[in-house]
């Protein structure tokens, strides 16, 4: 598949829960080989945007507007079995708490083969085989073992190695990470952080990295996009857009983050983010944003180009 | 202003665990905190870093008398505050405040603001009614809480607020050290930096001694004078801020050093990743206990545990010296 062609994207995805909407005209492409980090603070709608791709929405929420491709068909209408033929087999999930993700009365192995059987991959011992091979891949010794164990006896940073062999386990086209490292130790998440980057290169899939910690993203992300209040504000290459952020809550997210041997007072971003019943017209960003003007509380602005590397939201030109 | 706020000596502190059966004999107990000596300044901030599970906790519990210690002592101020079988005096404890994680678990939900913060006021008898009324108030300025929503219960606030009122109510008593467990880490990064801000600002007002503990590197390099790293309920390594990062002597804290990610700083190369997982407490190896992810370990490492040595900046592992920066 050529670079052009996003083996997974969004256009203008919106997600209702009846009048409320926490993703308001989401786009974002997915392609193959590539990591896409999104990056945002509670509640903007970052793992929302997930669930929907994955068509999980919690009730009532459903996605009321926009289109999601995969390999250029609309499956928004798609019935929930069509759905399910896709999920976990051709696009698949990790989440954030691994102990919470397995079932705590089957085994290891049995939750990651049934990701084979449940998807007509494979059945009975090829399975298991299948299953073990799977953990040896992902770096746990004696999977043969580690199999047959139940989750409670593995380590938070086993469980999320678990999590993603089950993920990867029918060789899925895109991988979804939400938050993949958070409940983990800083040793740990390297460790996980260079297994996915180990394992996208051989698997060469397409992977959704969302977090709310910038600098994770930063180590993982080769496009960064930023969400605020529902809304993609700034998206670009990693690098470009942490070092020349072009929207005023993508600089100001870079710089509260404190620096190595800084010392003065750290810049903050005043006031909170407004609740889902409550924007405004305007820029959802603009009670909050030093640059603000009238303009900017009356019109939304859109995501506009800078160049090819990066585009953002904002009426205005934050200089470097 | 030589005496340091807070001392301890080799203090542990375990808990009793499971029977893995009921005809299974009694288990160990389980050793969170295995000898730690460590002071804090006047005026300084101890930063405390570690992965979960190495003791942190535990450590600020038992700094507390949240928990009781099996062995060791702690003072405070230069008296005697606690020891192994002796609960900690009353009249010090006022002293010692805490903030904890999670402020929407720390305060209690049926108080008022102003009840919640006058409450370690009306608990150790400061002033009258009237007197703690004016003090709420003040502290409440001093955090930047409007005065005029003290009336409210915790849930009209929002999570940065709620830490401000954890902030100000640790401070009603006039402490000498607060402890602050890992005070952000349940906020948004937008939010982070508007606390940490209000902590240095309160410290430089005050003189206030903290010990702050968190797993964030970037977060206790900016806000702490010195650092202390705990691995499996011991202290490995303490150094001045600066020293620590610059030239990290023991394994384990360049290993943390190099896991953690930096905005903007490549991730390090394969190499300085760390294998496998921090140990347990209930079956700490024998020797170092970092033996086992070390890849410096050699015999002594396994056979003999190492002792924290050095002057300003003490380190406890057996190669040191000889290890390459």
């Amino acid at each position: 598949m050529s670079r052009a062609n996003p083996i997974l994207s969004a256009t203008d995805l919106e997600v209702s829960f009846g009048d409320l909407k926490p993703v308001d005209g989401v786009s974002l492409a997915l392609r193959k080989g590539e990591t896409l980090g999104l990056v945002g603070e509670s509640g903007c709608g970052k793992s929302m945007t997930a669930l929907a791709l994955m068509n999980l929405l919690p009730n009532p929420g459903t996605v009321s507007a926009g289109e999601i491709l995969f390999e250029g068909e609309n499956i928004v209408a798609w019935p929930e079995q069509q759905r399910r033929n896709l999920r976990g087999n051709r696009i698949a999930m990790i989440f954030q708490d691994p102990s919470a993700a397995f079932n705590p009365v089957f085994t290891i192995g049995d939750q990651i083969a049934e990701a084979l059987t449940a998807h007509d991959r494979m059945f009975g011992h090829e399975a298991w085989s299948e299953a073990i091979r799977l953990l040896g891949e992902v770096g746990i010794s004696e999977p043969e073992k580690r199999a047959a164990a139940y989750p409670h006896e593995f380590s938070g940073g086993m469980l999320q190695r678990a999590m993603t062999a089950m993920a990867l386990a029918c060789e899925p086209d895109v991988l979804i990470a939400d938050e993949p490292t958070t409940a983990l130790d800083v040793t740990v998440q390297a460790q996980i952080l260079e297994l996915l980057e180990q394992l996208q290169e051989r698997h060469g899939m397409a992977m959704l990295f969302i977090s709310h910690n910038l600098a994770v993203v930063s180590q993982i992300a080769d496009r960064i996009a930023v969400m605020y209040a529902g809304k993609i504000v700034e998206m670009g290459e990693t690098q470009r857009v942490l070092a020349q952020p072009c929207h005023p809550y993508t600089s100001a997210l870079i710089n509260t983050v404190p620096k190595p041997s800084f010392k003065g007072r750290l810049p903050t971003i005043e006031g909170t983010v407004p609740p889902l019943h409550a924007f405004g017209a305007g820029c959802r960003f603009a009670g909050r944003c030093p640059l603000a003007d009238q303009h900017c509380t009356e019109q939304e602005p859109a995501l506009r180009k800078l160049d090819n590397r990066q585009s953002f939201a904002c009426f205005k030109e934050l200089s470097a | 202003m030589t005496e340091p706020v807070l001392a301890t000596e080799n203090l542990k502190v375990s808990y009793a665990s499971r029977r893995t059966g009921f005809f299974s004999p009694a288990p160990s107990p389980i050793q969170a905190v295995r000898g730690i000596s460590l002071e804090i300044k006047q005026g300084e901030v101890l930063g405390l870093v570690g992965e979960s599970g190495c003791g942190k906790s535990t450590l600020a519990k038992a700094l507390l008398g949240l928990t009781p210690i099996s062995a060791g002592r702690v003072s405070l101020l230069g008296e005697a505050f606690e020891s192994a079988g002796r609960a900690p005096s009353k009249a010090l404890r006022r002293k010692i405040s805490m903030i904890f994680q999670d402020p929407y678990a720390s305060l209690n939900p049926r108080l008022s603001a102003e009840s919640i913060i006058g409450e370690p006021l009306a608990i150790h008898k400061i002033g009258n009614r009237q007197s703690r009324k004016e003090r709420v108030r003040q502290l409440a300025e001093a955090v930047g809480i409007d005065s005029g929503l003290l009336s409210r219960p915790p849930h009209q606030f929002s999570g940065g607020q709620r830490q401000r009122i954890a902030i100000a109510r640790a401070l009603a008593s006039n402490p000498s050290l607060i402890i602050a467990d890992e005070p952000t880490s349940a906020l948004d990064v937008s939010i982070q930096s508007q606390i940490l801000n209000l902590l240095t600002d309160l410290r430089q007002q005050l003189g206030l001694s903290l010990l702050f503990i968190s797993h964030d590197l970037g977060i206790v390099r900016y806000m702490a004078d010195r650092i202390a790293v705990m691995y499996c309920g011991e202290i490995v390594e303490t150094a001045p801020t600066a020293a620590l990062f610059e030239a990290p002597a023991h394994p384990y804290s360049r290993a943390l050093i190099a896991a953690s990610p930096a905005l903007g700083v490549a991730r390090q190369e394969r190499s300085g990743l760390l294998a496998g997982d921090p140990p347990s407490p209930l079956n700490p190896p024998a020797g170092c206990a970092f033996h086992n992810r070390c890849p410096w370990a050699q015999d002594q490492c396994r056979e003999s545990s190492p002792t924290l040595t050095g002057g300003d900046h003490r380190v406890a592992c057996h190669r040191a010296g000889e290890i390459e920066p």
